[in-house]
């Protein structure tokens, strides 16, 4: 079998998607949050932006986890023809592959609610401690695993559970674009990405390519500078407003605020600000927030609503705002009291 | 031939046999275009199609993979093969897990063919929702990592019937769809059947009477016409609904795209996209084809013409009218049109779309099985199931689930023996390194069988404050036992549960659990949060009858209610009382109760309490939403409380 196309539709020619775009770039800057949830309706582009991205950060396509993937394969097995041989040789699994980097790599899991339940506990356990342990067929070993997961699902295929949608720092709800100027642009960009050739790319991919270093190098250059000491050390105001955001949505743990303050760091770097400000965590609550408000064991997500949802956020960021421009003590200080 | 709604929407017929076989050569010229899904074509001529199209790519028909019902995971990703090159010492044969059928080197099948979509087994349906139209494709299975780019041209077909119940998210993947009913509804000339018997069983035969594949195919092969604006205007006119998914555009532009390159054009114009919305059962909006596009009907089949020159250069840059960059080089964002762009929920829906009904997922009652990705629609004989407690091992012939311990085990007693003709050949060395193991070597683990039936109890507690209710729910309690069935047990509207604006469940192994006794004698509270009781019973239900193999056989919905639902359900997520009180806890019930309906192997029933004075028919409209019945309660002195 060949390698699948180096070539494939550049993250740059994307058109809209602007939520899932952010929440994978953030993922990116900040593994920390726990990777990224893609839900939506089908046709809208999911796999094509989750793999472009991971095209354009590591060079390559993503480790994809496909949904027909047996236990060996996941976390890996007895090399069976070696086995036959008399010989023990351990082929890594998936998991292991995919945190094998000095990096942390891209786990990409389409249809992850076609996968088995027992599956997917396996590989949230493994983003969320970073540790694969395995033991089975006599093999008794634990690696370091450090990836982030990214995965989509089409709500038509069954919800997956609470617990495990919690284990998922942020996630996306898209929908198809609505507009008729996108929806031609996108099939413009398409059919012209049918006619490109990998050796002679058209002026037309070529600029796209060169957006795509550039956003790269932005990207690398923000990840950079969320994992430096010191640097982008939220305020008071602004991890209080976080923590105010996840208490009125009744937000069970401590999980949702957590991935809020990493999410709006990243979001900080992304943008070139120089601290994390109000705004960045109100931009990113929703993704944060979304699946892990009480909705009940059915797993019935409760979808967000711009008309209740939103004003709620902009209410909490709007007086962190005001505390953050009166005068006195505005919350910069480690010790401001909230 | 315009269509009678010409004032307002361009269409036009193609004739069957015409529009199959133009779609098929667009299918041979684009292999984007990913699959055709035939509607109302009877499984036994998909073949045929299948072989002509082969005919048309130059590709051998034994190659062809028809796909059914009886189609595993491991018979199409990855299946045992003989190995060759084997130790002498095992006799030179070995059993090495090998590309299956379509992940077959080096871009899988030319065509594969799924002759009845609505009964083609889970594996080939997920198979289907992975490969069409797919760029890259992966398959990590018994210890085989395989990754490949898919060239494979998927044809399906399937009855209108069964098209309104396959998965949404399955028919996605066949955008292109073309109704076939009409296929054979012409009386054949005595020439054309001569032709056709003549012609039958040869290699170059046209299948069924359809003409050959024309030359034009191999012309426009390579051959990649420039969509401009206009085109691309009336393909997303064509599709019109915005709850058309993004792929249906794509479908729509790649095979006007393709019709344009048969007929040897270097560009394509409005009229294509007319000629390819007609293939697939779409009639254009007129003030979609701008006037210089706006064209008499098409010849019915244009004669392929001779190419001319090269094929038009690729286009540099592309068209950024009305888009902006939000950051140079960064993804782009569209800020409008140039031209008034309403959205397309304004645009009217074309009368195509809803005449030929290729697209019924889209209709706002549709109602395709739930997560039909997760489990076949059809009953199926108990399967061992791979999970689960393992409680001892059993000799197998297949690879799945192994236990190698209890293999080599199995091996080694044999090892002497088998070792000897190798220590025999010259090289007694080697062959006492090596195990050797034979098929008859192998086994799996046994692991402990889960239920296979389940019973799904919705206890609806304000409904029981004068009716003793056990008597009527023995029958079911009696199955359950019998069955030695699962028992999830949903209760709501009792006085001591912890929300009153909220069901409770709990699963049971069985129904001799003692906390379903409790449940049956809880004192009535008030509020009725029926419509999350049955969300609750309907989510459990879905996990117990489609996760994995150990899935449930057969399962009973049993709603004891009066239908009065009092609580909104988006009340009891956000656990936010509501006011006023309306009837909108009872709509709200009977909507989630319609997901039951997408159930495979479950029977609902409602059990009302007996001499209902106030709305007495709204337990029937409740089994009515769950597809189910109304059990018959009889009122008597034994049942008052």
């Amino acid at each position: 079998m060949d390698k699948p196309p180096e070539l494939i539709f550049p993250y740059s020619w994307i058109v809209g998607q602007q939520a899932m775009r952010q929440a994978l770039e953030i993922a990116y800057v900040a593994p920390a949050v726990g990777g990224v949830l893609i839900r939506g309706q089908r046709g809208t582009a999911k796999s094509t932006t989750a793999r472009a991205f991971a095209q354009m950060m590591s060079g390559d396509l993503p480790v994809t986890l496909p949904i027909g993937a047996t236990d060996d394969r996941v976390l890996g097995g007895w090399h069976v023809k070696d086995l036959l041989e008399s010989k023990t040789t351990w082929k890594p699994g998936l998991l292991e592959e995919a945190g094998a980097g000095k990096e942390p790599g891209m786990l990409y899991i389409d249809e992850v609610n076609l996968l088995d339940d027992h599956l997917v506990n396996i590989i949230l356990d493994v983003a969320s401690t970073g540790l694969l342990a395995v033991q089975r067929d006599g093999a008794d070993m634990t690696v370091p695993a450090k990836f982030t997961l990214v995965g989509t699902m089409n709500p038509e295929e069954g919800n997956l559970r609470p617990q495990l949608l919690d284990r998922f720092g942020l996630l996306v709800e898209v929908r198809s674009v609505e507009t008729e100027a996108q929806r031609r642009e996108i099939l413009t960009r398409v059919l012209q990405f049918d006619k490109e050739n990998p050796e002679a790319p058209s002026d037309g991919l070529a600029e796209g390519l060169r957006s795509n270093t550039e956003r790269k190098d932005l990207l690398i250059a923000a990840r950079q500078r969320v994992a430096a000491e010191g640097e982008l050390d939220p305020s008071d105001v602004v991890l209080d407003l976080a923590a105010g955001i996840a208490q009125e949505f009744g937000v069970e743990g401590h999980r949702a605020e957590l991935v809020m303050i990493r999410a709006a760091r990243a979001l900080a770097a992304i943008g070139g600000a120089p601290e994390v400000l109000p705004g960045h965590v109100g931009e990113v609550a929703e993704a944060a927030i979304t699946h892990r408000r009480s909705s009940g064991e059915s797993g019935t997500m409760l979808s967000w609503s711009r008309e209740t949802d939103d004003p709620v956020v902009a209410r909490h960021v709007a007086a962190a705002e005001a505390r953050l421009t009166s005068p006195g003590p505005a919350g910069t200080g480690p010790t401001t009291a909230s | 031939m315009a269509s009678p709604e010409a004032g307002q929407a361009q269409a036009f017929e193609i004739p069957p046999a015409e529009c199959v076989t133009t779609v098929l050569s667009c299918l041979a010229v684009d292999r984007r275009l990913g699959g055709v899904l035939f509607v109302g074509l009877p499984p036994g001529w998909l073949a045929p199609l299948g072989a002509w199209l082969c005919h048309a790519i130059g590709a051998d028909p034994a190659g062809m993979v028809t796909l059914g019902s009886a189609e595993s995971e491991d018979d199409l990703w990855c299946r045992p093969l003989g190995g060759t090159g084997a130790p002498a010492a095992s006799g030179g044969s070995w059993l090495l897990p090998g590309p299956g059928r379509l992940a077959e080197p080096p871009h899988g099948p030319p065509v594969a063919i799924i002759p009845d979509l609505a009964r083609a087994s889970l594996a080939v349906t997920r198979a289907a929702v992975t490969l069409v139209g797919a760029d890259a494709a992966v398959v990590d299975r018994h210890g085989q990592h395989v990754s490949w780019q898919p060239r494979t041209r998927w044809l399906a077909a399937c009855s209108r019937a069964d098209l309104g119940r396959l998965s949404g998210h399955l028919l996605d993947r066949f955008p292109v769809r073309v109704s076939t009913e009409n296929l054979y509804a012409a009386r054949w000339s005595p020439q054309k059947l001569r032709v056709a018997l003549a012609e039958d069983g040869g290699a170059n035969s046209s299948p069924l009477g359809l003409p050959s594949a024309g030359d034009n195919i191999l012309r426009a092969l390579g051959r990649v016409p420039h969509l401009g604006d206009d085109a691309a205007r009336v393909v997303v006119r064509a599709v019109g609904t915005a709850a058309a998914p993004a792929r249906r555009d794509l479908a729509l532009g790649r095979l006007a795209r393709a019709v344009a390159a048969l007929e040897a054009s270097d560009e394509v114009a409005p009229a294509h996209v007319r000629r390819a919305a007609a293939l697939v059962g779409l009639a254009v909006p007129e003030e979609a084809v701008p006037s210089a596009g706006r064209l008499p009907d098409p010849d019915p089949l244009p004669p392929p013409q001779e190419p001319r020159g090269e094929d038009r250069p690729v286009p540099k840059g592309l068209p950024d009218e009305g888009v902006r960059e939000d950051r140079p080089g960064g993804p782009v964002t569209i800020t409008g049109d140039p031209e008034p762009a309403g959205t397309l929920r304004d645009l009217p829906v074309p009368p195509g779309l809803a005449s030929a009904g290729l697209y019924l997922e889209d209709a706002p009652e549709a109602l395709p099985e739930f997560g039909s990705l997760r489990q076949p629609w059809q009953r199926r004989g108990r399967q061992r199931s791979a999970r689960g407690l393992i409680v001892g091992t059993e000799p197998t012939r297949e690879l799945a689930d192994l236990s190698i311990t209890a293999t080599v085990l199995e091996a080694a007693r044999y090892q002497p023996l088998r070792r000897l003709p190798a220590a025999e050949s010259g090289s007694p060395q080697e062959a006492g390194r090596r195990i050797v193991i034979y098929g008859a070597d192998l086994h799996r683990y046994r692991r402990q069988a889960g239920p296979d039936a389940t019973l799904a109890l919705v206890l609806d507690h304000t409904c029981h404050r004068h009716w003793q209710w056990t008597a009527d729910l023995a029958p079911y309690l009696g199955w359950a036992y019998t069955r030695r069935a699962a028992v999830t047990v949903v209760e709501l509207g009792h006085a001591g549960a912890a929300s009153d604006l909220r069901a409770e469940a709990y699963r049971a192994a069985s129904v001799r659990d003692r906390r379903i006794i409790g449940s049956l004698s809880r004192p009535p509270g008030l509020a009725s949060p029926l419509a999350y009781g049955l969300d609750l019973a309907i989510q459990h239900l879905r996990r117990q009858v489609r996760y994995g193999a150990a899935a449930t056989e057969e399962a009973w919905l049993v709603v004891v209610s009066d239908g009065r639902g009092n609580v909104p359900l988006e009340a009891s997520l956000r656990e936010e009382a509501p006011w006023p009180v309306g009837t909108e806890g009872i709509r709200d019930a009977l909507a989630v109760a319609a997901g039951a309906r997408t159930l495979p192997r479950v029977r609902s029933v409602v059990i009302a309490p007996p001499g209902l004075a106030h709305y007495p028919q709204l337990p029937f409209d409740l089994a009515a939403a769950l597809g189910g019945i109304v059990a018959d309660v009889t009122y008597s002195p034994d049942s008052a409380a």
